[in-house]
């Protein structure tokens, strides 16, 4: 085993990202800047205060340091830094880390933990009953503490306690991949936060909160539900792949299930382990950058890993970030060309 | 401590504060972190949160404020529990606790260096943390120490040799915040700094030794003005670096 040493160089990726920033010219006046307890110019005498301000003596004043934005009469302060905020319909990846009474804790690196009801989860063999006491027994079967889940913020309290439901096939427990955490910024709203990665058979899950989910692809039906084909490849073969299988038909297609089956026929294959490896350094490089992550910029920076030659273990290096460095202040050079011209 | 031509260690006015310097978002892990050193004094203060709090700990109406403050060397005793305490309470004053009930915040003081007047060294590290956090505020804060020497003159910002010899120590803190004088539209670049003020109501004062009630006024008085030369640099510095942040993490919509 040969170790490497490098030198730690504080800073190092900031001079990168201010590079790439630079290349192309941002326009935020500088009056924009506020600090918390200055007070903002509003140049209408009628204006809605929003996040990060408060009325004070008949003055708006800013309780966040950052960004002044104003949205027709909405003012708001965008912060530098904060943690995610749930808004309805939002995808996320959380861990359970709690069973209390008729819900699991789940842990969204959020500012409350969010509420998953054992109303809101649907039953092995997808059967529509009313829960009962068994159903309540029985809750560690279905997501353990430590798990790793998928679901989507159902509503908010006026607290700020978040409820989740998976409510739909393709939520539920996740196995048999790699966890990348970000900041939550760089994960916007997309139209798919369920994708496969073209060519690649690599599938991303993108958590609005910042985490995301990378794991060999697995194919789903059209309705999201994952295929049942390795269960009946599985079916016939070894008495110890038995259990996965009937574990796979009594879950009604988890997902889980099903990597556990394919798990036991001999799991995924060297190159589609190396493919989500280097997918996960590809969203940990963005990540280092901070630029977005979203399945175009995950693709173009795997590609680039390899056009450059660069060996997994070696994606955080400095040497690949430059790489994608440049390749960022290309595209947004093409980009301000086409917005000039159209 | 003052010399015979008026003059401090290494040729400091007795109202002059050693030089400041601030550094940003220094921990990762962190919501919010910030190091703060005044010359000898160093002190690096990480804000966790708002986070979830135990049932225990948790109000349903406002967040929770805790503060650990851990000394350089050794284990923290009741010097540090009562510096913990006074920074819970001028927290408790400045947070919109409100904003976020049930929730955590958890604001942790590590004390690098020592050389004096190391509460209001950590107050600045905990303000500029906050402001990292991007935890809402009612106004940003500065602190400032002084003391009194045996023959009574006033030195603002005290090294560790000048708290020893003197008859009594005062830490203040002042709010401070930005008002706007100019017009949008015809205010000048970034190189004019708005009005700064400065209420005369202090949030935090821990006085230490004997002092009479003229002395605690003037004493209060070179804090404030203390707190206006902090309060002029945090807000160039925090301003300045949050400029270089947003233009590194804005990104055209996508």
């Amino acid at each position: 085993m040969s170790v490497v040493v490098r030198s730690f160089e504080a800073g190092s990726n900031l001079k990168l990202i201010s590079k790439t920033s630079k290349a192309v010219a941002k326009s935020t006046p500088d009056s924009a800047y506020v600090c918390v307890g200055d007070t903002i110019d509003t140049e209408e005498p009628e204006f809605l205060k929003g996040h990060g301000t408060a009325l004070v003596d008949g003055r708006l004043l800013a309780t966040l340091c950052g960004v002044v934005q104003r949205i027709d009469k909405l003012i708001y302060v965008q912060p530098v830094k904060s943690r995610y905020t749930p808004e309805v319909g939002d995808v996320v990846v959380g861990r359970v880390t709690e069973i209390a009474g008729k819900r699991w804790k789940v842990d969204l690196n959020s500012r409350q933990e969010a509420g998953l009801l054992i109303s809101a989860v649907n039953l092995p063999g997808g059967v529509q009953r009313r829960r009962n006491a068994v159903d309540e027994l029985n809750m560690r079967s279905m997501f353990r503490e430590g798990d790793l889940i998928s679901a989507e913020v159902q509503g908010k309290n006026q607290d700020g306690g978040i409820q989740l439901h998976t409510r739909s096939v393709k939520f539920g427990k996740l196995s048999g991949g790699q966890l990348v955490v970000v900041q939550p910024k760089l994960v916007r709203k997309q139209r798919f936060h369920f994708t496969t990665l073209q060519g690649l058979d690599v599938d991303v899950i993108a958590g609005l909160n910042g985490l995301i989910w990378v794991s060999p692809h697995i194919p789903r039906g059209e309705d999201g539900a994952p295929l049942q084909q390795q269960q009946q490849a599985a079916a016939p073969a070894a008495a110890e792949q038995q259990q996965p299988s009937t574990v796979a038909a009594a879950a009604g297609g988890n997902p889980a299930a099903i990597a556990a089956a394919a798990a036991a026929a001999g799991g995924p294959s060297k190159q589609q382990r190396e493919a989500v490896v280097r997918v996960a350094g590809a969203i940990r490089a963005l990540a280092a950058l901070m630029l977005q992550v979203y399945p175009d910029s995950i693709v173009e920076a795997y590609t680039a890993s390899i056009e450059a030659g660069v060996a997994v273990s070696d994606m955080s290096e400095r040497r690949f970030l430059e790489v994608l460095a440049q390749r960022e202040v290309a595209r947004r050079r093409r980009e301000a060309v086409h917005a000039a011209d159209g | 401590m003052v010399g015979q031509d008026g003059h401090r260690a290494k040729g400091r006015l007795p109202s002059q504060m050693r030089p400041l310097l601030c550094e940003r978002s220094v921990l990762s892990r962190a919501d919010g972190s910030a190091k703060w050193a005044q010359e000898g004094s160093a002190v690096l203060a990480a804000v966790h949160g708002p986070h979830q709090a135990g049932q225990r700990r948790e109000d349903a109406e406002r967040a929770v404020i805790e503060v650990l403050v851990k000394p350089r060397n050794g284990l923290a005793g009741p010097a540090e529990r009562e510096a913990e305490e006074m920074l819970r309470q001028l927290l408790e004053q400045v947070l919109l606790t409100a904003h976020h009930p049930r929730t955590l915040i958890l604001v942790v003081v590590q004390v690098l260096q020592a050389d004096g007047s190391l509460l209001a060294v950590a107050i600045n590290a905990v303000a500029a943390a906050l402001a990292d956090a991007g935890l809402p505020m009612r106004s940003m804060f500065a602190g400032v120490c002084c003391a009194f020497g045996a023959d009574g003159t006033l030195v603002i910002d005290p090294d560790a040799a000048e708290e020893a010899a003197a008859g009594s120590v005062i830490t203040a803190a002042f709010p401070c915040s930005h008002t706007l004088t100019q017009q949008h539209g015809s205010s000048s670049s970034s190189a004019a700094v708005p009005a700064l003020s400065l209420p005369e109501a202090s949030l935090l004062l821990h006085c230490k030794g004997r002092l009479g009630a003229p002395q605690l006024a003037s004493g209060l008085e070179g804090c404030r003005r203390g707190c206006q030369g902090v309060a002029k640099f945090v807000a160039l510095a925090l301003t300045n670096s949050f400029k270089d942040a947003m233009v590194k993490s804005s990104d055209p919509a996508v």
